[in-house]
Order: structure tokens, then sequence, then C-alpha cells
């Protein structure tokens, strides 16, 4: 008896519609890069430290690099926070950056640094700028 | 095509916090004098030298000076220079990079500092 031989149309024509399906879902639900007003940015500062330990202070602010390479920083959009680094090492820290909810839309550059607690928040150990950096949507 | 010539007069490396003398010296290449603004810069900021103005004549050379504190890093001094054209703009025209290395370490010691910016 000849086996009856098996109809892959159907099979392949759900196959086609769920992904159909999945990629129209993945496509409207698909955010473009980048941060809105009003959510939290995490700026993670990778370094490595060689010292006795100690307390510093993280510090990443938003602004523009201007000609000259003249970092012109931004009211309202520097944060900073205590670090406790115990000896020498290789050290990952993520500093907290809540955006206001009234940003407009448009890229920055960054500037993040590090100093010591009785430094002023202008000066720094070591200091890293990152051009369009963070890109605010509207 | 630019019509200065920048070069930076400055020790290769220093001890940190030791304070660097930096010269400028500003060539102007062109077949007359004009106004020129030097700026030192180091890294992306302090300036050391800021926006000085100067009377250059043709093939002249001028000096600018400043002075920073060694950070307690590899650095690097950047200088630019922007004239002063006869419509009274200015525009940028030469720059000059120089490293400078620490030569012994800080009470701290920071390296291969990086930054990562995310959404939380």
């Amino acid at each position: 008896m000849a086996e009856k031989e098996r109809d892959w149309v159907p099979a392949v024509a759900v196959g086609v519609g769920a992904v159909g399906i999945g990629a129209g879902i993945y496509l409207f639900t698909r955010k473009p890069k980048g941060v809105d007003p009003g959510d939290t940015l995490i700026a993670r500062f990778v370094f490595n430290y060689r010292g006795e330990g100690g307390t510093f202070i993280i510090q990443a602010s938003l602004g523009n690099i201007l000609l000259g390479g003249w970092f012109d920083h931004i009211d309202g959009l520097t944060w900073s926070r205590e670090i406790a680094l115990p000896e020498s090492g290789a050290y990952e820290e993520d500093l907290e950056c809540p955006l206001p909810a009234a940003l407009t839309a448009q890229k920055f550059d960054a500037e993040a640094t590090i100093r010591s607690t009785g430094m002023d928040w202008l000066d720094y150990i070591v200091k890293v700028v990152a051009k369009d950096a963070v890109e605010v949507r509207k | 095509m630019a019509f200065t010539e920048i070069t930076i007069i400055a020790p290769s490396s220093a001890a940190w916090n030791e304070s660097v003398q930096v010269e400028l010296k500003v060539k102007n290449t062109w077949s007359s004098g004009f106004y020129v603004y030097a700026v030192g810069i180091l890294d992306t900021s302090p300036r050391f030298i800021d926006w000085e103005r100067a009377w250059i004549g043709a093939g002249e050379t001028r000096s600018f000076y400043g002075q920073f504190q060694m950070p307690a890093y590899d650095a690097a001094i950047n200088a630019y220079t922007y004239y002063e054209a006869s419509d009274g703009l200015l525009y940028g025209d030469a720059e000059e990079s120089k490293g400078i290395s620490i030569e012994t370490l800080g009470p701290a010691e920071f390296r291969n500092l990086t930054c990562s910016y995310s959404r939380a």
C-alpha cells in the first residue's frame, strides 16, 4: 500500500505567518536607541586603582565638548557619589543619573571623573570624555 | 592650508602635582601679518593658555606661555591657533599635541578609566 504523501503547505504557511507576526510585533514595540527624559541613566565606571585605599568620588556630567576641547557642563546634569576602595585592584562602579523629565531631545557629550573627597567638583584625579555618549529621545 | 605653525616646548614627563611650564611658539608662515589667538589645553581641560591674542608679523614667531599642575596620569598638551580675518571673525588654523607622562605615582593612581552609559 502506498504511503499517503504528507501535505507541507499548511505547516509552512503557519510558520511563515508566525514569523511575520513576531517580526511585526518586534518592529512595532522596538524603541529607537537612546534614553527618554525622566529615565535613569547608568554610568558605569571601569578602572584600575593602585593605592592604600580610601574614599573617592565618581562623577558623571552631560554637556557639550566645545571648540578647543573645553567641556561645557549643563546645570542639573551632573551626578556624583562616594565610593570606598579598600585596596589596589580592578573596579567597576555604577552611578545612577536620573534625567530631568523636562529634558529636550538631543545628543549629549559626557564627562566622567574620579576625584578625592577634598577636591572641588571641577577638579579630578582622572577624567574621560566621550562625544555623543548619550542620546535623549523625544 | 594653515597660516601658522605651532611648536610646543614642554617637558616630556613630570611628577604628580608639579607645576609644568609650557611655551607655545607660533610662527606666521603667511606673507603678511595678522592677529593670532593661542589656546593651550591639558587633555580636554583646563585651558592653561586662554585665548591669548597677539599680532605676528610675516615670517615672525611669537611665544605664548602657560602652566598647569601635573595630574596623576599621562596626559596630552593640546595647542590651537586661530587667526582674525579681515571680516573680524576667528578661524581655526593650526593644532599641535604633545604627550606628557607621569614620573612618579601620586597618593592614588587610577588607570584605564572607561565609562559607558546605558538606560537603567
